[in-house]
């Protein structure tokens, strides 16, 4: 009798033990697990966040917009002709003429170009105007063409084409502008190991053929997108100032 | 008697099993609490750690009335969250200026608001201006007075 006893107490006793065990587990799976797994995900929210903002800065500085302000005829209107330099396309959302802002919502792929306005803005006799243009991204790139000076009339007016080579590598270049003439605009004397900034003014409207050359040995070669025909419609369709950009 | 030997043993385990219950409860009670604070602050501290960093504003323009005594301040705040912030202007002429810190200027995700600060400036002083978030960013701007 006394040995059966002794097991019957045994069998009970592990039934204290089977039911800590069951409350550790049960802790264990809706308290501290559901705990880690909500902070697994807060962690993971912050991780995308922060990945996409990289991304969206990373955006961000590749965007390089080109952006040329010029009268919109002899108003007080302004039109601004915004160039996509950049391999990102950008949304330009708003047009700042000195104080004066005008908002947009103009999307331009890389690439590409769109003409903007007109926006009208408040001069007075010898008021010079700036012109500057903010990205939904929020870059903000000013006219290329500077202060636009204005005296019962707009006073800017010239005409004129400025060519830019790229030249990451050094090289040496002829530019022609036709018409007029057909004489070089510009010769490299020797090895150029900046970019070339050549501009002309031109003195009516046309179609002008440019054509950018590179020494090569002891030939004169044109590079790959010259030559090339440029109109100039001031004040229909074009500004008065055109700008060409060309790589070798 | 021999019938009831048993009795005691069984009592001991029902309130053996009691007491275990009891504290188990216990502990589990306070084991999802306190797993749902810390949760909780876990996530609103990372929540907020996520605003801070993913928070993007920059100066847009600058700008000032003709007796110099206001400059005009435009803030973009082309991040995805809403921001407060206060703007400070640093002028060469008569030192620090600044929006009133007690009524920040507030702006949502995409907007832009023009903040105005009372200064007194000269023509040709030099504006250092930091526009400083209540999440501890700032933007800097120099601006030249005309």
């Amino acid at each position: 009798m006394r040995t059966t006893h002794t097991i019957c107490l045994r069998r009970r006793r592990g039934i204290s033990t089977i039911l800590g065990t069951l409350i550790f587990i049960g802790v264990l799976f809706t308290a501290v697990i559901p705990m880690f797994l909500v902070m697994k995900q807060a962690d993971d929210i912050y991780t995308r966040n922060v990945h996409e903002m990289e991304i969206k800065d990373d955006e961000r500085t590749r965007e390089n917009v080109i952006a040329s302000a010029y009268p919109g005829g002899q108003d007080k209107t302004m039109m601004v002709k915004v160039e996509n330099k950049g391999n990102v396309p950008v949304t330009i959302i708003r047009v700042w003429n000195n104080d004066d802002n005008s908002a947009t919502n103009e999307w331009i792929p890389s690439n590409s170009y769109k003409t903007l306005g007109p926006f009208p803005v408040q001069v007075e006799d010898g008021d010079t105007v700036f012109t500057k243009v903010v990205t939904e991204r929020g870059n903000v790139f000013y006219s290329i063409s500077g202060g636009l000076f204005y005296s019962g009339q707009w006073v800017t007016v010239s005409r004129g084409i400025c060519v830019v080579i790229y030249n990451p590598k050094g090289g040496q270049f002829r530019i022609f502008i036709t018409p007029p003439g057909g004489d070089p605009i510009y010769v490299s004397q020797c090895q150029e190991w900046a970019d070339v900034i050549a501009t002309v003014p031109v003195d009516n409207n046309g179609s002008y053929t440019i054509e950018v050359q590179q020494k090569k040995g002891n030939t004169w070669k044109d590079l790959p997108s010259t030559p090339l025909v440029v109109p100039i419609d001031y004040p229909n369709t074009t500004p008065p100032f055109i700008m060409v950009w060309v790589s070798p | 008697m021999g019938s009831r030997r048993g009795i005691s043993p069984v009592i001991a385990t029902i309130i053996l099993s009691a007491v275990v219950l009891t504290i188990g409860s216990a502990v589990w009670s306070y084991a999802q609490g306190a797993s749902t604070v810390i949760a909780t602050g876990y996530v609103n501290d990372t929540l907020t750690l996520m605003r801070e960093v993913t928070e993007r504003f920059t100066v847009e323009h600058v700008s000032n009335n003709t007796a110099r005594t206001e400059l005009y301040v435009w803030v973009f705040n082309y991040g995805d969250v809403d921001i407060t912030i206060d703007v400070y202007a640093n002028v060469t002429s008569s030192g620090m200026h600044t929006t009133d810190t007690n009524n920040p200027l507030e702006i949502e995700a995409g907007g832009f608001a023009k903040a105005t600060i009372t200064i007194s400036a000269v023509g040709g002083d030099e504006v250092a201006i930091k526009v400083h978030s209540r999440r501890q960013n700032n933007a800097y701007y120099t601006y030249h007075m005309p």
